[in-house]
């Protein structure tokens, strides 16, 4: 049972409780007026009226207001954590460098207190990775961030995705064995340039395995499925010298005729250095959280442009706050700090709605706020992401997880 | 405190009834996992309860113990490593030791078990460390010497504990995989587990790991318990699906409130369950005040018992033969001095397989304190 | 190559000389100006004087460094002498004030427990990037204290983030001390507590022992102060008795105060209330136990409680002994239940404001500098807008005695005026200019590591960006890699 009350004040008054047992399951049908609703990126919609039914969106109508409806300055749709880092242990099998075939899934554990403060900080869909230890550390998951505590009732099922990491986090750890190999860390890579040939010779014996059958090693299937497009890959690369390997390493199975690697480039903090690179591999971008600073992991620089700039040049972009929940480094205030680098509004909504629902494949279920959609609304007291507009109340599949009353 | 010597003494002191006798129990209170009664004979012999009776059904030649006091079935501890060697409690050498009989590490006359007894503990579930992915399989054992049953389970964990880096697995989706593996093409303990000749332990430290626990269970049709999570409560309506007991996390000095509140949840929804121990590292007597905190925080009495003795008896692999005052069951037996739920409450004597192991010489127990 | 001049002219013993020196090697944004117009007058689209209703179409007339006329074009006249900055698309916010800040700092903190003999006027470091970032953020006051990890810290200094030595930056020296309740490394509560104690009831000690020599006509301490060299002509040279609202030792009105220990002295006047205490708490037992030793040594009401969002249990103590508030670190915390997991979420400075306790926002708390950020989710939070603005403007300016110079926009006060391209809390809000006193401190078009920042353009002194690098090249040594990988 988890509950969660809300301080206003001076008394602790318990305005929201959530019970997760079925015999008492929440109410998921409300109607919600909205001074502004910002139904997808460029649309809007003032004095709008949403019903929901069951969990969707049943009606969006200008115009009026019901008696008992829930009301906010402003509603959008639940915002997506497109690398949203949520319980680390035992997300990544590393006794191998490759892992192709096991998922995050089985890791992710809908009990984490972490799952409702995400939801009641206005994210309401989140793709999860297992920790970036591996080249490649096996598939992701996209969860809703509340909603029953079971694993198969909140996952969502969008294109799948492989994921891995170019850089330095792989190798990390690893060491050559001097003698007696002693543990499975006395393996390659051990450097940039090993996790790279690492990424490539996956690729090569993958395919290579299609023609030469005794050559067939587990988990080649799922690397020939990436090739053929129908598996997603999800890089972790934040330095330009990552992002250029990763984008590299897809070019070459290109041109070797192996297959066309449909490409998201995650924590791509120093995506503003070579944008081109990046628009010439139809690749979509994951940024990380704006540091103060500007510097990020891996020694890699972001600078407050990325954003904009990127989304200038047509890549698809998307935000994250990489699990954060704290009021100064949320999802939303990640666009906030978007904007101030240049982003636009309309393109700061799309990059935690519209953009990465399409890039985890989950445009039917979220994103908008339109009939038929999950029912996962923000609803704020001003304009979106301003630093000074609160999150009054968020619903999660219809369920209130935030209660604006 | 009551100490060895004490114990060695009443057992030569005893009036003991040899095996071939037919002995008539008759206590002021008979507890049975439907309640408690008065004016219940019980006949034991052979070591086995043979049946239940009335005072006015008794023979008139037969051999009456007059009891003062509560008459209960022994307790079980389920999960617990009393009388093991350290190093068989500690054994991680191997991810997998489906083979390793914790029968073996059985060391039928430490001095542990004088301490079980002293409690009115007559089961004990033998189990293995975590730490690994299958640490072999448990054995119920009672203090004096018996094997229950020496393959009872499997151990299966699904708990992050066995994640040490550089080790094969580091990951829930990697162990799982190699229990699957496994399953596939069971060999050994798996074979067993797989023919369903033993149950599976199914460690699991947080809810998220009992939810996979009960879905690996699930899929490949096993019987068993789940041990090891607090909060286990919360899964109540799964594991009732699921047809698993559950041996909830030993009595904590430090807060119990998740392990009461599962206690309420599993009882309300039907779901067998008893409490580990994990003695020699905690006292023995920690196991009934795991039950009495319960009763305390709002549990019905009799149920807390049960939790004690009943419940974990179908669970621990001694089904029919320990955990309950009923015919034909091992005539391991505790005279209390009052209500066993009641803390005040202390054990008078204590019968194993019908003879008497343990009894306290309650007004000159003073003697003891001194030493 | 600065600092290591820095130190070896310091050792040579032309610290300030080489201050200077460094200062002038470095390609600094926002470089002294050289020639300041003595009137200088700002037209904005808004004024947001924080001392009435924002003024449309405003003009801000600053004659020799203070503000003397403030109003709307209407009504206020530009002398005709002016130097003017014309920005009717700005608005004009007074420099937001920093109640308490340990960076700027060489280090900010001292190994010894007691230390109120030291200054950090001798640690701030003026060319440190934090007083270019307070320029760039609007920081136009600044009391720098010494870090937590202290028992009675060194002296305070309130500082303008101008100028290339310490001198041009001070706005007041010896600003106060900082005392911690919150154990310093390796200590516990207790003994963090007890050495505090200590520190007094040595003081009184010490103070009865010298009253006592002074009467038996020893004058060991006259000669101490003689041998280091001590002021005592003037008011050093005159006794006077104990002041303060707590404990007195009799008779001190017969010693000189300038023969008073220089270790002693400070404490003395922490007693006496004559010197402002930042009092450093992390949990709410720490404000408990620091209000009970701030009235038992008198310096209760010269005091302001620097406390983390967990200390907000103590707010009807705090509230009770009226003593404000600086919040530092997270404004919302968030405790969990350890039993039922329940999460409660108390955002701290509303509950302040419900108490009716006084409290400044800080933004010395690491995620981030900026302190519009923390006004800005103040009233995200649902603060009352002013409210959120006074806690980084009007309030750390009363706290610092200085309500009359800084915070806010008003005829007397210090020209201090950011000048905002929107709303001062919007998001996408930039400072294009910060004036202090009169004087042009920070225009953005010359900002070059804001630049760098939001461009990502090299910074002055690095080397360029690395050039776009021709790609076949790299592609065709990458496939012939390729190959050989096979």
């Amino acid at each position: 049972m988890i509950t969660t009350t809300i301080v206003a004040g001076l008394v602790a008054a318990p305005l929201f409780s959530a019970p997760v047992l079925q015999d008492d399951a929440p109410s998921t049908s409300w109607t919600i007026h909205a001074d502004t609703l910002y139904v997808s990126p460029g649309k809007v919609v003032e004095d709008a009226l949403i019903r929901v039914q069951d969990g969707k969106i049943l009606s969006v109508t200008p115009g009026g207001s019901a008696s008992d409806s829930l009301h906010a300055v402003a509603v959008t749709a639940g915002m997506i954590d497109a690398s949203a880092r949520i319980g680390a242990e035992g997300s990544v099998e590393e006794s191998s460098e490759v892992i192709t075939r096991l998922s995050v899934l089985d890791s992710i554990d809908p009990f984490d207190p972490q799952w409702l403060r995400q939801a009641r900080a206005g994210v309401t869909t989140a793709h999860v990775t297992p920790v970036d230890r591996n080249v490649i550390g096996g598939r992701t998951a996209v969860v809703k961030t509340a909603g029953k505590p079971s694993v198969e009732a909140r996952q969502l099922r969008g294109r799948p995705i492989l994921r891995g990491a170019q850089g330095s986090l792989p190798s990390v750890g690893n060491s050559p064995a001097f003698g007696q190999p002693t543990t499975f860390f006395n393996r390659r890579p051990t450097t940039r340039m090993g996790v790279e040939w690492e990424w490539r010779k996956s690729f090569f014996d993958a395919a290579m395995a299609e023609r030469f059958p005794e050559a067939e090693f587990e988990g080649a299937d799922v690397l020939r499925a990436v090739l053929a497009g129908e598996i997603a890959l999800s890089v972790d690369a934040w330095t330009t010298a990552d992002i250029r390997t990763a984008v590299f390493v897809v070019e070459e199975m290109q041109r070797e005729g192996l297959g066309t690697i449909d490409m998201i480039v995650d924590s791509a903090a120093e995506a503003w250095i070579e944008p081109e690179l990046l628009v010439r591999s139809k690749a979509s971008v994951v940024l990380p959280p704006h540091p103060a600073n500007g510097r990020t992991n891996d020694g890699a620089f972001m600078a407050w442009k990325t954003a904009a700039d990127l989304v200038a040049r047509g890549v698809p972009v998307a935000l994250s706050a990489h699990g954060d929940t704290r009021l100064s480094g949320r999802l939303s205030a990640q666009v906030a700090f978007a904007m101030r680098g240049g982003l636009s509004f309309q393109d700061g909504l799309a990059a935690v709605t519209t953009v990465p629902a399409k890039m985890l494949g989950i445009t039917d279920r979220v994103g908008t706020v339109e009939v038929g959609k999950d029912a996962d609304l923000v609803l704020w007291t001003g304009t979106p992401f301003e630093l000074t507009s609160g999150i009054t109340g968020v619903l999660v599949g219809g369920e209130l997880v935030r209660d604006p009353r | 405190m009551l100490t060895l010597t004490l114990t060695l003494a009443a057992l030569t002191a005893a009036p003991t009834p040899t095996v071939a006798d037919t002995v008539y129990l008759k206590p002021d209170f008979v507890h049975t996992p439907e309640g408690v009664a008065e004016n219940v004979v019980v006949v034991v012999k052979d070591g086995k309860i043979s049946a239940l009776s009335t005072a006015d059904a008794v023979p008139a030649s037969a051999k009456v113990l007059e009891l003062e006091g509560h008459l209960t079935a022994g307790m079980i501890a389920l999960s617990d490593q009393s009388g093991m060697d350290a190093r068989e409690a500690q054994d991680t050498t191997r991810m997998v030791m489906d083979g390793a009989d914790l029968a073996h590490a059985f060391t039928r006359d430490h001095s542990d078990y004088d301490r079980l007894a002293a409690e009115g503990i007559t089961s004990v579930l033998l189990t293995p460390p975590s730490g690994t992915l299958s640490g072999g399989r448990t054995a119920l054992v009672k203090p004096g010497g018996a094997i229950v049953a020496p393959r009872a389970h499997l151990h299966l964990s699904f708990s992050s504990s066995l994640f040490t880096r550089g080790r094969k697995p580091t990951s829930y989706a990697g162990a799982i995989q190699m229990l699957e593996e496994r399953m596939a093409e069971p060999k050994g303990g798996f074979a067993l587990l797989r023919e369903g000749k033993v149950s599976a332990l199914l460690q699991a430290d947080t809810r998220a790991e009992a939810t996979r626990a009960a879905a690996f269970a699930k899929r490949h049709g096993l019987a068993g318990l789940i041990y090891g999570c607090a909060r286990v409560g919360d899964l109540a309506a799964t594991l009732k699906d699921s047809g698993l007991g559950v041996a909830l996390p030993a009595w904590n000095p430090g807060g119990n409130e998740r392990i009461q509140a599962s206690a309420q949840a599993l009882h309300k929804a039907g779901v067998p369950f008893g409490f580990a121990l994990d003695a020699p590292g905690r006292h023995p007597a920690s196991l009934r005040m795991a039950a009495a905190a319960c009763v305390r925080a709002g549990m019905d009495t009799n149920a807390a018992w049960n939790a004690l003795t009943s419940g974990p008896g179908s669970l621990s692999g001694g089904l029919g033969r320990v955990g309950a005052i009923a015919a034909g069951f091992d005539a391991d037996l505790v005279l209390w001095t009052g209500h066993p739920m009641e803390l005040t409450s202390a054990v008078e004597r204590v019968w194993i397989d019908g003879e008497t192991v343990h009894e306290a010489d309650l007004p000159e127990a003073e003697e003891g304190d001194d030493q | 190559m600065q600092r290591s001049l820095t130190y070896l002219a310091q050792r040579l013993g032309l610290a300030f000389a080489s201050l200077a020196l460094a200062g002038s090697s470095i390609a600094a944004p926002t470089a002294e100006p050289s020639t300041a117009a003595d009137k200088y007058a700002i037209k904005a689209g808004t004024v947001i004087t924080m001392a009435g209703d924002p003024i449309p179409n405003g003009v801000i007339v600053i004659t020799d460094g203070r503000v003397s006329a403030v109003g709307s074009a209407d009504d206020v006249q530009i002398p005709w002498d002016a130097e003017v900055l014309d920005v009717p698309h700005l608005t004009a916010f007074p420099g937001f004030v920093e109640a308490c800040t340990s960076q700027g700092m060489d280090r900010p903190n001292e190994s010894i427990d007691i230390t109120p003999f030291l200054d950090v006027r001798d640690s701030v470091d003026p060319v440190k990037f934090f007083f270019e970032d307070a320029r760039r953020w609007g920081i136009t006051t600044l009391n720098v204290q010494q870090g937590n990890e202290t028992v009675i810290s060194g002296m305070g200094m309130i500082v303008r983030p101008r100028g290339m030595t310490v001198e041009a930056m001070m706005v007041r020296p010896q600003s106060g001390v900082k005392i911690s309740m919150a154990p310093k490394r390796n200590k516990s509560r207790a003994t963090q507590a007890m050495v505090l104690r200590d520190a007094f009831s040595e003081l009184r000690r010490y103070l009865e022992e010298v009253v006592q020599e002074t009467k038996d006509g020893n004058d060991r301490a006259r000669r101490e102060a003689l041998a280091q060299g001590r002021d005592l002509t003037g008011d050093n040279g005159k006794g006077r008795a104990m002041e303060g609202s707590a404990w007195k030792v009799e008779g001190l009105e017969a010693v000189p105060r300038g023969e008073i220990d220089e270790k002693q002295a400070p404490l003395l006047a922490i007693v006496e209330g004559r010197l402002p205490v930042t009092l450093n708490c992390e949990t709410p037992m720490d404000v408990i136990r620091g209000i009970e030793i701030a009235r038992e040594n008198g310096f209760l009401g010269n005091m302001t409680i620097l406390m983390t969002a967990g200390c907000h249990k103590a707010a009807d103590a705090i509230a009770k002994a009226g003593v404000p508030v600086i919040l530092t670190g997270n404004l919302m915390h968030t405790e969990t239940d350890p039993v039922t997991e329940e999460e409660t979420e108390t955002f701290v400075p509303k509950l302040l404001k419900e108490k009716g306790i006084a409290f400044a926002l800080t933004g010395d708390s690491g995620a981030t500098q900026e302190l519009w950020v923390h006004a800005a989710l103040c009233v995200g939070q649902g603060l009352d807008r002013n409210e959120a603005l006074a806690a980084v403007t009007t309030v750390p300016a009363k706290l610092l005695g200085l309500e009359k110079h800084v915070g806010s926009i008003a005829t007397g006060c210090d020209g201090n005026v950011l000048l905002f391209t929107g709303d001062p809390l919007s998001a996408t809000s930039q400072i294009d200019y910060v004036v202090l006193e009169g004087e042009m401190l920070y225009d953005r078009s010359k900002d070059t590591r804001l630049r760098h920042l939001i461009d990502g353009q090299a910074q002055p002194g690095t080397a360029p960006a690395e050039e776009e690098a021709p790609t076949d090249i790299h592609e065709e040594e990458r496939r012939q890699g390729a190959g050989e990988g096979r």
